[in-house]
């Protein structure tokens, strides 16, 4: 049960976006250089790139979820505890651990995966600027839908086999945050769902050889 | 038909209209026909039959433009003789919005506050309770109710403490459609409740088989959510026309057509829909005024929407 309608969510992202400002700036720039990042990998890039996703989930579950998000839906709290988890697991294993390599191959995975990316940084919030104005408009790395879509494509950059431990969380959520959005008709958000399916499907269908030769 | 549906706990009062309206309402010149009126059984008090929930609908957050729309709907609700406001804590920031609300219409004295318990936890409950005190800001409630029987036995215990104290004027419980039928009811034969609040509409009426026999017969007021199925009803009925023989009891749109098919029932107290807009408002407090279907009327209104 979504207990709120689509005007006041909108209303609430328009009050976050104003609270953030120009908070938008710095994480326009911030997906730049990390889009840059994943295209001319450097030393050190697969740490950066954890990290600011990482940044992200942990902006989003302590701030929009549980400063603003909460004001409509009781549950935003814990929602906002798993953001935080996903942040940490990316901390854990991208920043700790090292174990992250987003280089990518020629992969049909890699590809979609690049297209997310893409889509999560630029088309997304664009399409949501002509369904719902500028004032309400999503951006990766501040607020849930594009960060995950962005999330999931990062992942499916992943050189050796997809870390499923990191993608359950967003996987999860673009599948209850579709029905949220089905439910408030909110058209342009089903593309997390749809972008949720097709990371399932290229983590699935990634060649076995491409995973086990490391290339 | 009967111009005017009257059983034992239905009373259609024409002399409770100069009740019904506020000091400085409408024009004498606009006056509309009055509101039915029905008693709560427990203590006789005469409430409007048309109240008006809150779920979605005054769950807005922090936005003033949409707060200050919502005001403009409760002073209509209020303008149209309603009294009865129910919430839930699952409603979000509806209750901080009706607290803003209410500071901003004229005699916000009309108002029949009801709130509910949804906690499994003892302590809990009196939180909310408190939060609802402080946000409404209102030193008694006229009615506090258990949420779908979450702790039941804790939380109506304690309510029992606040009506005696003088911090509730009313208790009861609720259920949402399917939920805990059979529960429900064993709590309603045990307990001195004064109100119960429970689903019912017109494709929704397993109530009719136990429950709203059961409130009639154990003296209880029954409230009505969701008498428009949260709107499916509209989805599924609204773009067919309306019956003609609807006029005869006053309906005019398939607004009025669902809620005096809910109000008609003898064992309904009071009805709860939520709209966001001051129209829709008006559209349903009309239903509350006029006559209401009989049994027969009624049994035609079931044929013909199961027929589409």
């Amino acid at each position: 049960m979504i207990p709120y309608s689509a005007e006041p969510f909108l209303e609430v992202l328009t009050v976050y976006n104003q609270t953030v400002w120009p908070g938008q700036l710095t994480a326009l720039f911030l997906s730049a250089f990390l889009l840059g990042l994943l295209l001319f990998p450097r030393k050190g890039s697969n740490r950066v790139i954890s990290g600011f996703l990482a940044l992200g989930w942990l902006w989003t579950g302590f701030i929009f979820m549980d400063l603003h998000l909460i004001q409509l839906n009781w549950a935003a709290r814990y929602f906002g505890i798993v953001f935080g988890i996903q942040g940490l697991l990316l901390i854990w294993s991208g920043l700790i651990k090292d174990r992250l390599r987003f280089h990518g191959d020629k992969s049909a995975a890699s590809w979609a995966g690049l297209f997310l990316v893409v889509f999560a940084l630029i088309i997304y919030p664009l399409g949501a600027l002509l369904a719902h104005g500028l004032a309400s408009v999503q951006l990766a790395g501040l607020a849930p839908t594009p960060l995950t879509i962005l999330t999931m494509g990062v992942l499916l950059l992943c050189r050796d086999r997809t870390p499923v431990h990191l993608l359950v969380i967003p996987v999860v959520w673009s599948s209850a945050n579709g029905a949220t959005a089905w439910n408030l008709g909110l058209w342009w958000d089903l593309s997390l769902p749809v972008a949720g399916l097709a990371t399932i499907f290229f983590s699935i269908a990634r060649p076995r050889r491409a995973q086990e030769s490391g290339d | 038909m009967n111009t005017h549906s009257v059983s034992r706990r239905r009373i259609l009062t024409l002399a409770a209209a100069g009740l019904a309206f506020p000091l400085g309402g409408l024009p004498l010149a606009a006056t509309p026909r009055p509101i039915a009126m029905c008693p709560i059984p427990s203590t006789g008090e005469a409430i409007p039959v048309l109240g008006k929930g809150t779920w979605i609908t005054f769950n807005v957050g922090s936005s003033s433009r949409l707060r200050d729309e919502r005001v403009k709907v409760l002073q209509a609700f209020f303008d149209h003789g309603g009294r009865m406001v129910g919430f839930s804590p699952m409603c979000g920031s509806a209750e901080d919005v009706m607290g803003y609300c209410l500071k901003r219409v004229r005699d916000p004295s009309q108002l029949f506050s009801a709130t509910k318990i949804w906690t499994s936890s003892d302590a809990e409950g009196v939180v909310q309770m408190q939060a609802s005190e402080r946000l409404w800001g209102e030193s008694q409630f006229d009615l506090q109710q258990v949420h779908n029987l979450l702790n039941w036995e804790f939380h109506l215990a304690r309510l029992k403490e606040w009506k005696v104290s003088g911090r509730i004027r009313y208790l009861g419980i609720t259920t949402t459609h399917g939920r805990r039928h059979s529960d429900f009811a064993d709590v309603m034969q045990a307990e001195p409740l004064d109100f119960v609040q429970l689903t019912y509409n017109i494709l929704d009426r397993e109530m009719e088989d136990r429950l709203l026999p059961l409130a009639a017969d154990r003296g209880q007021a029954v409230i009505v959510n969701r008498p428009f199925k949260r709107g499916g009803l509209f989805q599924s009925f609204g773009h067919h026309p309306l019956p003609e023989w609807a006029r005869e009891f006053g309906a005019r749109n398939w607004a009025q057509f669902f809620l005096k098919f809910v109000l008609s029932h003898p064992a309904v107290t009071c009805a709860i829909p939520a709209t966001s807009q001051v129209g829709h408002m008006e559209e349903n407090m009309a239903a509350a005024r006029g006559p209401m279907p009989d049994a027969a009327m009624r049994r035609r209104m079931i044929d013909y929407v199961e027929r589409l």
